[in-house]
């Protein structure tokens, strides 16, 4: 288990600055998902890591060490790419082979392979040659041979990307438990933000070289720190939509939009003054049907996903998402593009974000 | 608006069929989606189409007339890669007005057409850029805005989005829906996603190892799977799937699996009695409380968390039954603790069940 850190760290090609004074703290143990769209900085992060890349600026400490000027290969971390490389052989000598360097007897490797090939669930396929396994076994391989060294840190770039969305889903899974068994620090590399929720303990979200968030993901999930983030985590992202706060009494406030008045609560929502603001709300918090906070909409189109029906609606030049489960399929019925359609607002779960984009409330 | 009709394509990579007697009548004016996994054959089919590739047998038919024969320059079809391709040299302006220009259309004309498809695609502020300094998605809107700008009779797309990222993706998606209803016109979509599938297509086809395995509106796929393997590939998280068989045990009807057996209701349809069964449950069909509505009917599983994914809107429960894995899909975050007991609720009229040697779906 190793505690990582990352100080003033910035990394520039020529004029483009690609990570941008990044601070962050990876505890021992902690699975931590660097997330953001492509370009944002979070693989040249990791590479920086690794010792692949040589920091512009700040320095990166492993357990206090400081390992920034150190090469890659002393630093005793093991990296699994997106696309993976594997020896045309067998899956067992791909992950022997990681031990090679190790001065191992025979029987210790033989021992360290089967334990892996357990954990990583290749047990069937292990004496199978790779050409021969499946895309997802082949993934497995890959990164039973990182773990098989018992390396002091893991990087991921995006190891699942290639993968079909079944085996996603399963190998999303599996590194879970793998995690939970290896209790390494891992740091995962995505900008599928479904995987950052899913395996992360904590994420960090980047953009433009810049560190966004960090934080547990329903803290990102549901008090992101800026539009950006709102926007970035959750399929369909966050719904923002342009307000106008007006102060009705001191303990009272009144929300405008779309032609929809909702007086709340000052507590609820605090530190807002009158003014424009920016109301977040996720799809899953707006429902169909009339209530006390509820507006008109005009539907533009109607995306079924299966377990999901999300909405495609337009309130007053805003555009607006509206998921809808699978247990209130009901409600859909009969509902045609253009209607004017009914949409509740849960007020407990709006965010309040200032016209520049940062999170108030 | 065309119709686009194949039939009976066969096709062979070195001594492979990579296509066998695929015969489709794609729907006038909407967008049909080729669903099907990596190798399927879903590109060759495409291609056909396109003219790129000739089958070895089988015809294709673009508005009644036989086009097998006739050079893809000639067909009036375009077609998007999943490779971001676009001139490099050029801006995005040219690269988007190369189609007219080659065709020797007027600049006034080849301007207009240009702003219009820049707008749709949300790239008017991008035409004077080239493409290096851009990102995945802008280089595919890109690409898509030059393959519209000719209006040609059929667009087909190649796994458009496939590199790129999920939210760019998710948001091209929502674009092209758009596009759809403004353009009317015949879209041919090939991907390996089902999610992508479901909610883009108004027609799906869901083809494996080069033969069409079903073919209907994606609630119809959805809804009714021909095989167990529409039912697991269309659907994500995919279908529960056990092996097993329904019969009566002291006096009640039950599912009998390895290492299970879970109670069933009497109302089960006979088709599905005293035989040998794959049962078919979807992730979000579970519950973690009886549906209020309906006492009659009820199923209920039980087993311990295995593992917890919370999404955010959603939470993948991993629950372990005997030897099985089983997912349930939960609207809303939950986090239970891990190897905690749980019980799973599914309505009996949810549960889909199949026939164990054929794969097929048996109809109550």
């Amino acid at each position: 288990m190793t505690e990582v850190r990352l100080i003033n760290l910035t990394k520039k090609f020529g004029n483009f600055i690609a990570v941008n004074n990044l601070n962050l703290r990876i505890q021992h143990g902690e699975f931590l998902v660097l997330l953001g769209p492509s370009g944002c900085g979070k693989t040249t992060t990791l590479r920086m890591i690794a010792g692949l890349e040589k920091p512009t600026e700040g320095r990166i400490l492993f357990d206090k060490e400081d390992v920034t000027s150190l090469p890659a290969r002393y630093r005793d971390v093991a990296m699994v790419f997106q696309f993976y490389a594997l020896y045309p052989t067998t899956v067992y000598k791909n992950i022997a082979l990681a031990l090679m360097s190790q001065g191992l007897s025979k029987k210790e490797i033989h021992k360290a392979v089967k334990e892996v090939a357990e954990l990583v669930g290749l047990k069937e396929v292990l004496h199978k040659h790779v050409n021969a396994i499946s895309i997802s076994d082949k993934q497995k391989t890959a990164l039973a041979r990182a773990i098989v060294r018992r390396p002091r840190l893991y990087l991921l770039d995006e190891p699942l990307t290639n993968l079909d969305p079944k085996s996603r889903v399963e190998m999303r899974h599996h590194l879970k438990r793998l995690q939970r068994e290896l209790k390494q620090t891992v740091i995962y590399v995505t900008h599928d933000q479904v995987e950052a929720m899913s395996l992360a303990d904590r994420i960090a979200v980047m953009n433009h070289g810049i560190l966004q968030q960090v934080g547990k993901p329903e803290e990102v999930y549901y008090k992101p720190s800026n539009t950006f983030v709102a926007w970035f985590i959750g399929d369909p992202g966050m719904n923002l939509i342009n307000i106008k706060i007006k102060e009705e009494d001191p303990l009272k406030l009144t929300i405008e939009f779309a032609g929809l008045k909702m007086t709340l609560p000052r507590e609820w929502i605090p530190n807002v003054k009158e003014g424009e603001y920016i109301l977040g709300i996720r799809p899953e918090h707006l429902r169909i049907g009339d209530g006390n906070y509820s507006f008109r909409a005009t539907l533009i189109s109607i995306e079924f996903y299966g377990p999901r029906t999300v909405l495609d609606l337009n309130v007053n030049g805003a555009r607006i998402k509206v998921s809808v489960p699978k247990s209130d399929f009901e409600t859909l019925r009969n509902m045609r593009k253009g209607d004017k359609v009914p949409v509740k607002i849960d007020p407990s779960k709006i965010c309040i974000f200032s016209k520049d984009g940062r999170l108030i409330t | 608006m065309s119709e686009v009709i194949v039939k009976g394509l066969i096709k062979y990579f070195k001594g492979k069929r990579v296509l066998d007697e695929v015969s489709i009548k794609f729907p006038k004016g909407s967008l049909t989606v080729i669903l099907g996994p990596p190798g399927s054959g879903k590109t060759t089919l495409l291609r056909i189409i396109a003219g790129v590739e000739r089958p070895d047998a089988g015809e294709v038919y673009i508005d009644g007339s036989n086009v097998t024969e006739v050079p893809p320059s000639k067909r009036d079809v375009s077609m998007v890669f999943q490779t971001l391709a676009v001139y490099p040299s050029m801006t995005v302006y040219d690269n988007i007005a190369s189609p007219l220009r080659l065709r020797g259309c007027r600049e006034e004309e080849i301007d207009k057409r240009v702003r219009e498809v820049a707008k749709l695609l949300h790239i008017s502020h991008l035409l004077n850029r080239e493409p290096i300094n851009l990102s995945g998605g802008e280089i595919q809107r890109v690409a898509i805005a030059r393959a519209i700008i000719r209006k040609p009779k059929v667009y087909l797309f190649d796994e458009p989005f496939v590199n790129l990222d999920a939210k760019i993706r998710s948001e091209l998606r929502d674009e092209l829906r758009e596009l759809k209803e403004k353009l009317r016109q015949t879209i041919i979509f090939a991907t390996p996603d089902p999610l992508e599938a479901l909610s883009l297509g108004d027609y799906l086809v869901v083809i494996n190892k080069g033969r069409i395995v079903q073919e209907g509106t994606p609630q119809q796929i959805y809804y009714r799977p021909f095989n167990t393997f529409v039912a697991e590939y269309v659907g994500n998280p995919s279908m529960n799937l056990l092996k097993g068989e329904i019969r009566e045990e002291g006096g009640k009807l039950a599912f009998i699996g390895e290492g299970i057996k879970i109670l069933m209701p009497n109302s089960l349809p006979k088709a599905v009695r005293d035989r040998s069964v794959i049962m078919g449950i979807r992730p979000e069909d579970l519950t973690l409380f009886p549906p209020k509505s309906a006492l009659e009917g009820v199923v209920k599983l039980y087993g311990k968390v295995y593992t917890i994914e919370v999404l955010g809107a959603d939470t993948i429960l991993h629950v372990k039954m005997g030897n099985l894995l089983i997912r349930a899909l939960l609207p809303y975050m939950y986090r239970p603790k891990i190897s905690s007991e749980v019980n799973l609720y599914v309505h009996s009229s949810k549960i889909y069940f199949f026939d164990a040697k054929t794969l097929k779906f048996i109809e109550g």
